[in-house]
C-alpha cells in the first residue's frame, strides 16, 4: 500500500508524543532535592548551555550532563526515548544555516539546544508535573500561566493520543489500493476530522473536570520535608559546574 | 424534598441536532430513576442536564431545588457523582492514582485524608494494583472500574450513572450491583440492559426515538412489550 510509510510515521510520532510528559515514577535522589531549588538549579544548566558557542565549554557541559543522568539513576534508555530523534530534528531547521554560515555553526547550535533540552528532560523525569507547577506558584508566576501550562500538559497527551487512535481507526478499515488522488483527498478528511476531534475532546473533558469538582483557587502550594544535605550537595555541585564552565 | 424538577426542557447541540425536547419530570428524594431507550434518544443529553453541566435552551430545571447558577457550583459538584458514558472523556490525569486523588484534592481535603479515602474504594474495585499506571493504558473495563471508584468514592446525595454497566465484566457488575443496592441516595442512571434495571431500579423513564417521554411508570412497565417496542428497545 502506497501510504503506509506516511502512516506509520505519525503513528509511531504520536505514540512517543503521548507519553512525552507522563511521569515514569523514578526513584531518582534528585527527588531528594527541594523542587524550588532543583527548578533553578536546572534553569542554570540550561542557561550555561544556551550562553556559549565554545566547544569547550559544551563539551564540559555534555561531560556534567552524562555525570547528572548517572548519578540520579535515571534508566538511560528512557533518558534516550525521551530524547528521541530530537537532535536531528532540530539539525534539519539549522540546515540552511550550513549554507548561510557554517557547518560548525548549525552542529554547535543543534548541540546547544541538544543539552538544555536534555536538562529540561532530567528534570521533568525525576520531578512529578504537580510538584513543579506549585513551585511555580511559589515564585509567584501568575496563576494564568500556571494553569496554562497544566493544561497543555494533558492536552498535550489528548491532541496525541486521539491523533493515534484515529489512524488506528482507519487502518483497520482500510482495503487497499487507491488512487493518489484518493489518498490526498483522505489525508485532508483525516486532518480536518482530527482538528474537529480533538476540539470536541477538549469541551467533553472539560466538562468532565467540571463534573468532578474542578476548582482552580483548591491547589495548596505544599513541599516534601527539606532535607538539608542534599540540597547543599546539590547547590555545591551547580556552583562547582558554574565555577567550571566560567574557567574553561 | 424534589431533587430534580425538569420541566419542558429542550436541548439543541451546536450542530443544530436536537438533542431532547419537552422533557417534564420531578424526582424526589432517594428515587432510583432508569432512563430507557433507543441510541440517540437524548439519554446522555438528559443526565449531562441532570448534572448541570449543560445549560437547556427553554424550559428549566432545578436541581436540590436550587436554579443552575454560578453561586451553586459548589454545591452542585460536592453532591453530585457523575459518571460519564465515555471513560476517556471521563479520565485525564497522568496516573490512575492522581485520578482518584482529583476530585478529593480539589474539593480541599489534605493529601493524606484523600489517600486514606481512595484506598478503601480502589480495594472494592480491585485497582489498586493499577495505581502507577497512565490510564489510557488500562483496558475498557479497567477504565470503567477507575472511573465509577472515582464516581463513588465520596459517596454523593445524587449518583447519576450514564451506562455504568457496558464493557464490564460478570464479577465487576454483580459488585456495582452490591453497591447500588446498598446506597441510599438518590439514583438517576441509563442503561441497555433490562435485567440490571430490574434489580436495583424503581422508577423508569421510557424514551422515545423522537427524543421524547414515551412513557413514565414503576418497573411493571418492562414488561409491557408494547411500549417497549414502541421505544425500539425489543
Ligand atoms: N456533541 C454533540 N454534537 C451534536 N449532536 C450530538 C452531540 N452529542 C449527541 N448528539 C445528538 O443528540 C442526540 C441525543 O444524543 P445522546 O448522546 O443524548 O443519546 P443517548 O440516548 O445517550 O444514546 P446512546 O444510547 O447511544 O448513548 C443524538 O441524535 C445525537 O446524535
Ligand atoms: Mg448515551
Amino acid at each position: 500500500m502506497k501510504y503506509e510509510p506516511i502512516e506509520a510515521l505519525l503513528k509511531s510520532a504520536s505514540q512517543y508524543f503521548e507519553v512525552f510528559f507522563i511521569q515514569e515514577n523514578i526513584k531518582s535522589p534528585i527527588r531528594l532535592v527541594d523542587t524550588r531549588i532543583g527548578l533553578i538549579g536546572f534553569l542554570i544548566l540550561v542557561m550555561l548551555s544556551i550562553s556559549t558557542f565554545s566547544p569547550n565549554k559544551l563539551f564540559f557541559i555534555l561531560f556534567n550532563l552524562f555525570l547528572l543522568i548517572i548519578l540520579s539513576k535515571i534508566p538511560v534508555y528512557l533518558y534516550i526515548k525521551r530524547v528521541g530523534l530530537m537532535p536531528l530534528f532540530i539539525f534539519t531547521i539549522m540546515l540552511p544555516q550550513v549554507f548561510l554560515s557554517s557547518l560548525e555553526y548549525a552542529l554547535l547550535f543543534t548541540f546547544r539546544v541538544f543539552l538544555a533540552v536534555s536538562f529540561l528532560i532530567v528534570f521533568t523525569l525525576t520531578t512529578p508535573f504537580k510538584e513543579i507547577l506549585n513551585t511555580l506558584r511559589f515564585y509567584k508566576i501568575p496563576e494564568i500561566l500556571v494553569l496554562t501550562l497544566s493544561f497543555t500538559y494533558s492536552y498535550t497527551y489528548l491532541v496525541f493520543n486521539e491523533l493515534y487512535r484515529i489512524l488506528v481507526a482507519r487502518e483497520s478499515r482500510r482495503f487497499n489500493n487507491k488512487s493518489y488522488r484518493k489518498i490526498w483527498n483522505e489525508g485532508g478528511e483525516l486532518l480536518g476530522m482530527f482538528f474537529i476531534k480533538v476540539y470536541e475532546r477538549g469541551e467533553d473533558i472539560h466538562l468532565a473536570r467540571i463534573s468532578r469538582g474542578y476548582n482552580h483557587m483548591a491547589y495548596q502550594v505544599k513541599f516534601e520535608k527539606f532535607n538539608l544535605v542534599p540540597n547543599l550537595i546539590f547547590i555545591f555541585y551547580i556552583a562547582l559546574i558554574t565555577v567550571g564552565w566560567v574557567i574553561i | 424534598m424534589n431533587i430534580i424538577e425538569a420541566s419542558n426542557l429542550e436541548y439543541v447541540y451546536p450542530d443544530k441536532t436536537l438533542g431532547i425536547k419537552n422533557f417534564s419530570l420531578n424526582i424526589e428524594e432517594s428515587e432510583r430513576v432508569v432512563l430507557l431507550g433507543s441510541n440517540g434518544c437524548g439519554k446522555s443529553t438528559l443526565l449531562k442536564l441532570f448534572a448541570g453541566l449543560i445549560k437547556p435552551m427553554s424550559g428549566s430545571i432545578k436541581i436540590f431545588e436550587k436554579d443552575v447558577i454560578r453561586e451553586n457550583y459548589l454545591y452542585f459538584r460536592k453532591n453530585i457523582g457523575f459518571l460519564f458514558q465515555n471513560p476517556d472523556d471521563f479520565l485525564f490525569n497522568p496516573t490512575v492514582e492522581d485520578e482518584l486523588l482529583y476530585t478529593p484534592m480539589q474539593l480541599g481535603f489534605s493529601e493524606v485524608e484523600a489517600k486514606n479515602l481512595i484506598a478503601e474504594n480502589a480495594n472494592y474495585f480491585g485497582i489498586e494494583k493499577l495505581y502507577e499506571k497512565p490510564p489510557f493504558r488500562l483496558s475498557g473495563g479497567e477504565k470503567k472500574r477507575v472511573a465509577l471508584a472515582c464516581v463513588l468514592q465520596l459517596n454523593p446525595k445524587l449518583l447519576i450513572l450514564d451506562e455504568p454497566t457496558s464493557n464490564i465484566d460478570g464479577k465487576t457488575r454483580n459488585k456495582i450491583i452490591e453497591f447500588l443496592k446498598e446506597y441510599k441516595g438518590t439514583m438517576i442512571l441509563s442503561t441497555h440492559e433490562i435485567d440490571f434495571v430490574k434489580k436495583i431500579s424503581n422508577k423508569v423513564v421510557l424514551l422515545s426515538p423522537d427524543k421524547e417521554i414515551l412513557k413514565l411508570g414503576g418497573i411493571e412497565l418492562l414488561e409491557d412489550i408494547e411500549y417497549l417496542e414502541a421505544a425500539e428497545i425489543l
